[in-house]
């Protein structure tokens, strides 16, 4: 049961990136929710899609890219 | 060790010297099995130093192939393959080991030498390998097509679920074959019935989900789609097949610029994709598809006309 609500918590996060792909927040909450799970293959995963779309350090985490 | 190399033939006399070439580079002895074949393939396996042996098929490929295994290492290679890079490292590989295969734009990792272990499935040829299996990513063979050898997989699969009904792992060729065959509706019923069935999901039901996301989009139950589609996402966030879909959807519904953004986590993702998993990759989705796609994307962005040329993939 704990495993199948860490799965809705993943896929709930992931469906916010589908629907705002160009958000970085929706990303990065993806990368926590891998995170708590232990899932640091797929955390990793997300991150470098955030450094590639958004830039290690680039524009304020929750300001949309365009 | 000794190294024995198998090939099952009927009827390849357009692709087998290149097969044997490869078997024979790999310093192995190449054991051939014939099952009819009329066209002069047998006689110039036999005049190439293979040992060819006349088999009658019985309805499932793992008999015939564990009938050919010799002590020592073995390894297997279909008739219509050959080894574009690594036939001389075989020689020194001891263990078992996952081949790249390269077939029509999709690249598999198969395993195809090993110490101890035999052939299984009565239709594909999933060797059931002792141990841990390596996956040799300098070992590549190239593939020109899988015809059947005998008989339709799809037949052959059918006879198998009746014999094991109770067992996911028929229901899972039997929808492969299905696929293959481009029988979609009962593709989706014995694809639905296999992950009902399937009680530890791993990759196979990763895969499955993610052709039968395609199927449905296909149909255009994208609700469907996307759901099944978010599920392969979820446990493999670095697939670009995925992302991929993901953008074909939005595409359909209209949504350029988020299928745009879509595309891009396809080309920025696959990047970080591990070499070593054992999922097909589908080499086009890491590049040139979700370029185009995304090219197209932009185009309709600036009011031009989406007329002549690819759409994705889920339209007809």
């Amino acid at each position: 049961m704990q495993g199948m609500r860490s799965i809705d918590a993943v896929l709930r996060a992931l469906s916010s990136v589908v629907s705002s792909p160009d958000v970085r927040r929706g990303y990065e909450e993806l990368s926590r929710v891998y995170e708590s799970m232990g899932m640091v293959e797929e955390a990793g995963a997300v991150d470098f899609l955030i450094s590639e779309r958004f830039g290690a350090d680039g524009p304020g985490a929750d300001e949309e890219q365009h | 060790m000794v190294l024995t190399v198998q090939v099952l033939t009927r009827n390849n006399i357009d692709t087998i010297e290149r097969c044997l070439e490869s078997a024979f580079a790999t310093g192995g002895r190449v054991v051939v099995g014939d099952l009819g074949s009329d066209d002069g393939t047998d006689e110039l396996c036999e005049a190439r130093g293979a040992d060819v042996r006349r088999l009658d098929f019985g309805g499932d490929y793992s008999q015939l192939r564990n009938s050919l295994l010799a002590p020592g290492r073995n390894m297997y290679l279909e008739p219509w393959e050959s080894m574009s890079a690594g036939a001389g490292r075989v020689a020194s590989m001891d263990g078992s080991f996952a081949f790249y295969v390269v077939q029509g734009g999709v690249v598999s990792k198969q395993v195809r030498l090993w110490s101890e272990g035999t052939f299984k499935n009565p239709v594909f040829e999933h060797v059931d390998a002792r141990g841990d299996v390596v996956v040799a990513p300098e070992v590549v063979l190239s593939s020109d097509g899988a015809p059947d050898l005998r008989e339709s997989n799809t037949a052959i699969c059918r006879g198998w679920v009746a014999r094991r009904p109770a067992s996911p792992e028929p229901w899972y060729y039997l929808a492969c074959s299905l696929l293959a065959e481009g029988k979609m509706d009962e593709f989706v019923g014995s694809a639905v019935k296999y992950l009902s069935m399937d009680r530890s999901p791993g990759d196979s039901s990763v895969l499955m989900n993610y052709y039968l996301a395609r199927v449905e989009a296909l149909k255009g139950r994208f609700d469907v789609a996307s759901k099944r589609a978010l599920g392969c996402l979820a446990l493999h966030p670095s697939f670009s097949e995925f992302w991929c879909l993901l953008g074909d959807l939005m595409y359909s519904r209209g949504g350029y610029e988020k299928a745009m953004s879509l595309y891009g986590n396809a080309l920025a993702a696959g990047r970080r994709r591990r070499s070593d998993d054992l999922l097909p990759i589908e080499v086009a989705k890491y590049g040139s598809y979700p370029r185009r796609m995304a090219e197209r994307c932009a185009l309709a962005l600036k009011g031009g006309l989406l007329v002549g040329g690819k759409g994705p993939e889920i339209h007809r």
